[in-house]
């Protein structure tokens, strides 16, 4: 009796981390996704109306990057939060490093454009890097995510024969 | 004449200058001469300084005052582009129109811009580099208008017309213009009565209307927008009684005031020059003297520290040479 509780807890331990480390994936794939959403929409309201950032911001919303408190500190940071919190915490929201230095690189010039039309071209700019880098990574992300549910499941189903 | 107060925008603006220009601030507040602090000026490579009743303070390195201190404060390039991103609340762009006319504006506090130009298809487009700040403090001084006001009381409002005030920069026009229009909007006398008229403000660069200064009184403000714009949306939607604007002069803007005060409008407004000659050489200005626009002119002058106003029948005084 013991060793079928046993098997079936350390199945489901293993069923369990497969979809942990799927969803973790999946998570980061989402923040990636955010991220390029936030400077499509930084680009769309500078061009709609020379929006402050801070303005931009504060109406910007994101299920990934609310979750993550992204959002929350961008909101609540200073003038050059973008740049402050992406060189500080980058590695928690983006997996990615290329996308990462992108996304500071980004943050660091966006707000000190002379004029909307600059700041329109340099979120066009980011937009394709980002979007060009998201295109060679996305399908590999995709496929360690569902394999590492897979194996999670496998292992899982493995343990229980053996054990049982 | 003029006596300083407290504008409620200056301490934003402390709050995003470096900590040793907080602290020579701050000296100046301990050495009771806060009121007569008017300007700070901030150089690339060079001075930081103080304007004080006329008098330019260095700041040390260590935030203290003095006409020549051993070491001063200096701030390079980089710092100074540092400020103008805080003061632009991170987004340079957002304030590019102000930047293309060499300022920025903020809590009605204006900041004069000087640095490497940037020209975009041959028009000037606002700075690559910055240099130099000039942060003015703007004072509401309620007394400032009394002597017009009194001229108002003893001929009557609609004798004294339209007003327009002259003088040099640096003497006090905003200031004078600010405290005329919070008396006519919040309340004045005309032959003995007590009166008080509608007051549309005009601030193109956000820097006449204080809050302190129009507590009470019958005011709205249009801000942020070029002046002749501004003058036909208000006469159209707002239907004042005066139009008060600062530094008239070209002749879109004479265009404007004249297609409003057609409509029954009076104006006060001020120009820069020496005195009602000087101005009306400016074709605008002697347009809207000949179309008796304005009937009363104030000129300013300084005297050392002391203000004074001297009011003329723009009627009178004009026909020696306007005609």
């Amino acid at each position: 009796m013991l060793r079928i509780i046993g098997a079936l807890v350390l199945s489901a331990a293993a069923c369990l981390y497969g979809f942990f480390i799927s969803t973790g994936i999946k998570r980061k794939i989402a923040a990636e996704d955010g991220f390029l959403m936030l400077i499509t929409y930084i680009k769309i309201m500078i061009s709609a109306g020379n929006m402050p950032l801070n303005k931009i911001y504060s109406s910007f919303s994101d299920g990934e990057l609310e979750r993550n408190g992204f959002l929350n500190d961008l909101r609540n940071g200073g003038c050059n939060a973008f740049y402050e919190i992406m060189t500080k915490k980058g590695t928690e929201y983006i997996a990615d490093r290329e996308i990462r230095e992108l996304i500071v690189s980004f943050s660091g010039q966006i707000g000190a454009c002379p004029l909307a039309s600059d700041g329109v071209r340099l979120c066009e700019k980011y937009i394709s890097l980002v979007e060009n880098r998201i295109s060679g990574i996305r399908e590999n992300d995709k496929t360690r995510a569902l394999l590492s549910k897979k194996l999670g499941i496998i292992a899982g189903a493995f343990i229980l024969v053996m054990f049982i | 004449m003029f006596k300083t107060a407290y504008a409620s925008g200056f301490d934003n603006i402390l709050k995003q200058l470096p900590t040793v220009i907080c602290s020579a601030v701050g000296e100046l507040k301990k050495s009771g001469k806060f009121s007569g602090l008017s300007e700070i000026r901030l150089r690339a490579g060079m001075y930081q300084s103080l304007t004080v009743n006329g008098e330019n303070l260095i700041i040390s390195d260590d935030g203290k005052l003095g006409k020549n201190v051993l070491s001063p404060l200096i701030l390079d390039e980089k710092a100074i582009g540092d400020i103008v991103f805080k003061m632009c609340s991170g987004s340079v762009y957002s304030h590019a129109e102000e930047l293309k006319k060499g300022y920025i504006s903020q809590s009605g506090i204006r900041i004069g811009v000087c640095g490497k130009g940037l020209v975009k298809d041959g028009d000037p487009s606002g700075f690559l580099k910055y240099n130099s700040l000039n942060i003015r403090l703007p004072h509401h001084v309620a007394s400032a208008a009394d002597e017009l006001l009194r001229y108002i009381d003893k001929n009557g409002i609609e004798k004294v017309g339209g007003i327009l005030v002259v003088s040099p920069p640096g003497y006090g026009k905003t200031t004078f213009l600010r405290a005329l229009a919070s008396r006519l909007s919040g309340g004045f006398y005309s032959l003995g009565k007590f009166m008080a008229s509608r007051v549309c403000i005009v601030d193109e660069r956000e820097e006449i209307y204080l809050p302190e200064a129009f507590e009470k009184g019958f005011c709205d403000v249009i801000s942020a927008l070029p002046k002749a714009y501004s003058i036909e949306i208000c006469t159209r939607v707002m239907a004042p009684d005066y139009i008060v604007c600062d530094e008239i002069g070209s002749d879109e803007e004479a265009e404007a005031i004249c297609a409003s005060a057609t409509r029954g409008i009076t104006f006060a407004a001020t120009c820069h020059g020496n005195g009602i000659e000087d101005v009306s050489l400016k074709k605008g200005i002697r347009s809207l003297f000949e179309r008796k626009i304005f009937n009363t002119v104030c000129e300013l002058s300084l005297n050392g520290r002391e203000h004074t106003c001297i009011i003329k029948n723009a009627e009178r005084e004009g026909s020696i040479r306007i005609c």
